[in-house]
């Protein structure tokens, strides 16, 4: 049986095995500029509300039927120094603004709201009562969180005059 | 007088196998980096310099929809200046100015829609603004939205991520 000659030369023991890069980073040098000059960083996304056909006035959620399952109205009341819900059935607690700046204040809102819905799974109507002066960052963070916690159908609401209008649930076509 | 020193065998030996494999690392990272944040979408909106939109985690994205933009010092819609906040009217909740654009851009539309059928009004408008601006002042963009035929607002925000 004849054996089988295995013959090292001198180049492979050697030099040791070298991959050549150049295509690679080729390939790198046009990828990277493409992407960094096309690359979107801050990526924009949308609230949708729908104004009342009727014009303004009266908060619909105010005026709909009581179901058993379901609460007549939820408020979020914003005052220049707290944040309070109420409902037809129970009145929370207020939480103070200096708490709101921090977490401590957004998980005790959180945790009211998520109260609610856990109670009544059907709900999704709020309104959220705001001042004049309120700046829209703090309207949109209590309107994201009431989103967060399946509250998604929002109308805005004046305390003074009453103007309303309302968003529509998230999940419209 | 300079003096230029011709690189011995050994030198050009060691500048011939310069070792790019920390080079490559970086790009490797730089790249996984780069395609994970891709968005073959791109942006559709384009943000005004001036404005700084507060943040939601809401998912939806915007369709390009007819624009008013609510900075700090005006209102502009389709990036063209239309008012001064200052001018802006405190008592009442209509602004005249931002009505008659908003009504002249509709009417545009629909008299485009006579000729082609393809064009329709939709009544949608995209809103965005400052996060410092004032509720009144966003009360009274989005009343004004309404007495100009545009129902269907949407809030232009920044994703949080």
């Amino acid at each position: 049986m004849k054996k089988a000659r295995f013959v090292i030369t001198e180049k492979f023991s050697h030099s040791p095995a070298e991959v050549d890069v150049t295509p690679v980073m080729n390939l790198f040098c046009i990828l990277i500029p493409f992407l960094l000059l096309t690359a979107v960083f801050a990526q924009t996304v949308v609230i949708d509300i729908t104004l009342p056909k009727e014009g303004v006035g009266q908060p619909a959620q105010l005026q709909q039927e009581s179901l058993p399952d379901m609460l007549k109205f939820v408020m979020i009341n914003i005052s220049e120094n707290k944040i309070q819900i109420a409902t037809n059935k129970r009145i929370y607690p207020p939480i103070p603004i200096k708490d709101w700046e921090n977490d401590v204040g957004l998980s005790k809102f959180e945790r009211h709201l998520q109260d609610i819905v856990a109670e009544y799974p059907k709900q999704k109507d709020v309104v959220l009562i705001s001042p004049d002066k309120t700046t829209y960052a703090t309207l949109i963070r209590l309107m994201d969180i009431c989103i967060a916690t399946g509250l998604g159908n929002i109308s805005l609401s004046g305390p003074q005059r009453g103007e309303s209008v309302s968003q529509s649930p998230p999940n419209k076509p | 007088m300079t003096h230029f020193r011709i690189p011995r065998a050994s030198n050009r030996k060691r500048i011939k196998q310069l070792n790019i494999t920390s080079l490559i690392d970086i790009f490797t990272i730089l790249l996984v980096f780069l395609l994970k944040n891709y968005s073959v979408e791109g942006d559709i909106v384009s943000i005004s310099p001036d404005l700084n939109l507060p943040a939601a985690a809401v998912e939806k994205k915007p369709n390009r929809d007819f624009m008013v933009t609510v900075s700090k010092a005006h209102i502009s819609a389709e990036h063209v200046h239309v008012v001064d906040l200052n001018d802006v009217d405190q008592a009442g909740l209509s602004i005249p100015e931002l009505k008659q654009e908003m009504v002249n851009h509709r009417q545009k539309i629909e008299k485009f829609q006579e000729t082609n059928s393809s064009i329709a009004f939709t009544g949608k408008v995209l809103i965005q603004a400052d996060e410092e601006i004032p509720f009144r002042t966003i009360k009274q963009v989005m009343f004004t939205c309404g007495e100009s035929g545009y129902q269907d607002i949407s809030l232009v925000l920044r994703k949080r991520e």
